[in-house]
């Protein structure tokens, strides 16, 4: 029987509007990747992290209605966090998001480098284009369609383990003024997992887009990935080393100048300026300052004492300089992950929850100090003054602080490129060839 | 009407591919023909609404080529002359999600998939993965692709480029079905001019931008009055020499004389010289242009 024999049937059914065209895209995208099983395995995996947060947030819950069994646990806690754990709810639960969102963006980064490849260049490879735009789509439709994928895929790693763990947090709270205090959190977070959505996606977009071998995309994205990161990282580092390095060592030279030791005390040079060769007296077993003869022992004593403490003084003074030259540092924007991860720490308002944690432990080397522990303040009869120490060390030290505008323009820059990218390389049909 | 256009310019850069091309094709089997270059396939994207075009204006099935593109493109099949394919995806999903790039539902796309499938005899690979499928396989799955919405109108641009002879005849026996018997119009680009002929009934030639003859394919082919093909019995080349020596001129081709009386005479000539030779007429008939003369005349006509 010839093939045509067995029958052709006219359609008349309901067609979709065209408005929607991009879903189907984004939905065929979708269930094509759901089939690859590494991917699946993969996604399964990358919701541990989630389960760390609603762990944490759970966790928090308990501490506030005071579960016994919990503040067991946490006695190690400053004595204000369980005491008055409400107050510092907010800022439990920024760092726990906090830290969620730094662990779920390397397996966000590993999604994207196994779905991402292939979405556009494969299309490329196999000029399924003209396939795509002789039917009634816009290039538009065809961006936004494969944005689709990636950004589903994405955002059940970024947002969806948010928000279930904000709502899992609030049932074990079961108090309603934990919405009052949390719901910027959410807030910050949806926000931020979009824009590593729309960041992440429409970059991998560009990149597909650029040759028709997925593995060539696969190997650009881990290097933008990774090496951008290495090399912020080193020239961040670099840079505030030597920024304190220096100002330590000008500090130390000129303490050096305005105080020289004993004669005869052995001197060195160092990167953080001239230090004094020590040596352990063996009768007292004490450090003291080589090469003295035994009379001017107590002499060279005085002046290590000095010394220790203008070592310390210039150590403060150093990473004082240190901060302020990496508050305007731009090397860290060198770093693509540093970039989002700077947004998520303005978007969480990470600062101030560090800051405030710093005041809890403030609070509680205070009350240490009163009790009489550390030192206490009649240590051998004389009365001493708490040495306060600086609330925003922690958040100092644990959040970048350069500007997070800078890393806003970064990302908005490269998703600049990405869209100019995608729609050079992606022609619509009206050329030649 | 199928499509009508206007005084249509398209150029790209320095290269002018159509050139105040006007053309009205009538609703059935059309075919496009031209050289390479001709513009073939820009007529085909500005049909498609794909193009911008310079100049001119038009209309496909009553739709306007420049404000209605994405009506046009709902209502037509275009199966592209390039292999192309959605990849990574067995046959049945690929058809299937044409479908519903089209705008059908997951569930309509699907069972109208098998069917198209079947039509175009891949029932049996609808689960394999396109990639696997041989030349001839993809170019049956493209046309699957292209008619699976029902379109009213169905574009084959080469489709039977780098066929085997069984796979080209399947391609030709399918565009021939769709187009004579399920009411499908169909226009149907090649520069093979005996599968225009198998396909169409109406046939456009283009060369340069430009529209260089169309019609009826059956009036385009049309009998001459004063030339025959002749087939005798025994000696073909004394019956030609005779027949110059009467003044007409006698080509030999394959196993026939192709000849052109003079002026004023009838076949009865050749009657009375076989009847005065003792030789037999065993065939004869009006010469008739093949497509591949109109063709080829066309394109002479417009060179010189």
């Amino acid at each position: 029987m010839p093939i045509f024999d067995q029958g052709y049937q006219h359609w008349q059914g309901p067609l979709s509007s065209r408005l929607g065209r991009w879903l189907t895209i984004a939905r065929h995208g979708v269930r094509v990747q759901r089939n690859n099983r590494v991917l699946r395995v993969f996604l399964l995996m990358a919701w541990l992290p989630a389960l760390g947060l609603i762990g944490a947030v759970v966790l928090w819950g308990l501490i506030e209605r005071r579960s016994e069994s919990i503040l067991t646990l946490f006695s190690g806690l400053p004595a204000d966090l369980v005491q008055d754990p409400h107050l510092y709810r907010t800022a439990a639960w920024t760092l726990a998001y906090s830290y969620f969102f730094k662990i779920q963006l390397f397996f966000i980064m590993l999604l994207v480098a196994i779905a991402g490849p292939g979405l556009i260049s494969q299309d490329l490879r196999f000029n399924a284009l003209p396939l795509y735009f002789a039917r009634p789509l816009t290039r538009l439709d065809y961006f936004l369609g494969k944005l689709g994928i990636i950004g589903a895929l994405v955002a059940s790693l970024a947002v969806g383990p948010a928000v279930f763990a904000y709502v899992l947090g609030l049932l074990f709270c079961l108090d309603l003024s934990v919405v009052k205090d949390t719901y910027p959190i959410l807030l910050g977070s949806v926000a931020y997992g979009l824009i590593i959505t729309l960041s992440a996606g429409m970059l991998i977009l560009a990149m597909s887009a650029l040759t028709r071998r997925s593995l060539y995309v696969g190997i650009t994205w881990a290097g933008l990935w990774i090496i951008s990161g290495m090399v912020g990282g080193i020239l961040t580092t670099v840079n505030g080393e030597s920024a304190r390095l220096e100002i330590q060592a000008t500090e130390m030279n000129r303490w050096f100048d305005e105080h020289p030791p004993p004669r005869g005390a052995q001197v060195f040079n160092t990167s953080s300026g001239r230090r004094p060769q020590l040596q352990t007296n063996a009768k007292t077993g004490r450090l003291q300052l080589a090469g003295l003869r035994p009379e001017q022992e107590r002499e060279g004593d005085r002046w290590y004492q000095a010394w220790v403490k203008a070592e310390g003084q210039a150590a403060t003074k150093a990473q004082t300089a240190q901060l302020t030259v990496m508050q305007a540092d731009w090397r860290p924007l060198v770093s693509y992950v540093a970039n989002l991860e700077r947004m998520a720490d303005a978007l969480l308002d990470t600062d101030s929850a560090w800051v405030s944690i710093g005041r809890a432990v403030e609070r509680g080397r205070r009350a240490t100090f009163e009790r009489g522990f550390g030192g206490g303040p009649f240590r051998r009869g004389r009365p001493r003054e708490f040495q306060s120490g600086n609330e925003r060390e922690l958040a100092d030290m644990m959040v970048p602080q350069y500007p997070w505008w800078w890393s806003a323009c970064v990302l908005a820059g490269l998703l600049g490129i990405s869209t100019w990218t995608l729609t050079r390389r992606v022609k619509s049909l009206d050329r030649l060839r | 009407m199928l499509f009508a256009l206007e005084n249509v310019t398209k150029t790209y850069g320095r290269i002018t591919a159509l050139r105040q091309l006007s053309v009205d094709a009538p609703t059935g089997a059309v075919g496009l023909l031209g050289p390479n270059g001709a513009g073939k396939t820009t007529l085909i994207r500005t049909l498609l609404g794909l193009i911008t075009i310079d100049a001119g204006h038009g209309q496909v099935l009553g739709m306007n080529i420049r404000t209605r593109r994405l009506d046009i493109r709902q209502a037509v099949g275009f199966a592209p002359e390039d292999e192309c394919l959605f990849p990574g995806i067995a046959g049945i999903e690929s058809v299937a999600y044409a479908g519903e790039l089209c705008g059908m539902s997951r569930k309509d796309a699907m069972q109208r998939s098998h069917e198209v499938l079947n039509y175009v005899a891949l029932g049996e690979a609808r689960y394999r993965r396109v990639e696997s499928y041989s030349t001839g396989m993809k170019q049956r799955l493209k046309l699957a692709a292209a008619i699976v919405h029902d379109p009213r109108l169905l574009i084959l641009d080469e489709p039977t480029n780098g066929m085997d002879p069984a796979g080209r005849q399947e391609i030709l026996e399918l565009a021939r079905d769709l187009s004579h018997n399920k009411g499908m119009s169909l226009l149907f680009s090649s520069h093979l001019l005996p599968d225009v002929e198998a396909v169409c009934d109406h046939v456009l030639v283009l060369s340069g931008g430009k529209l260089l003859a169309q019609g009826a394919i059956r009036d385009l082919k049309q009998a001459h009055d004063q030339s025959f093909e002749v087939r005798v019995k025994t000696d073909m080349a004394e019956f030609a020499r005779r027949l110059m020596e009467l003044g007409c001129d006698a080509q030999r081709h394959d196993d026939l004389l192709r000849v052109r009386l003079p002026r004023g005479r009838s076949s009865d000539l050749l009657w009375q010289l076989a009847a005065s030779s003792g030789e037999q007429i065993r065939y004869l008939r009006p010469q008739r242009s093949t497509l591949e003369e109109v063709f080829l005349k066309a394109v002479e006509t417009a060179v010189s």
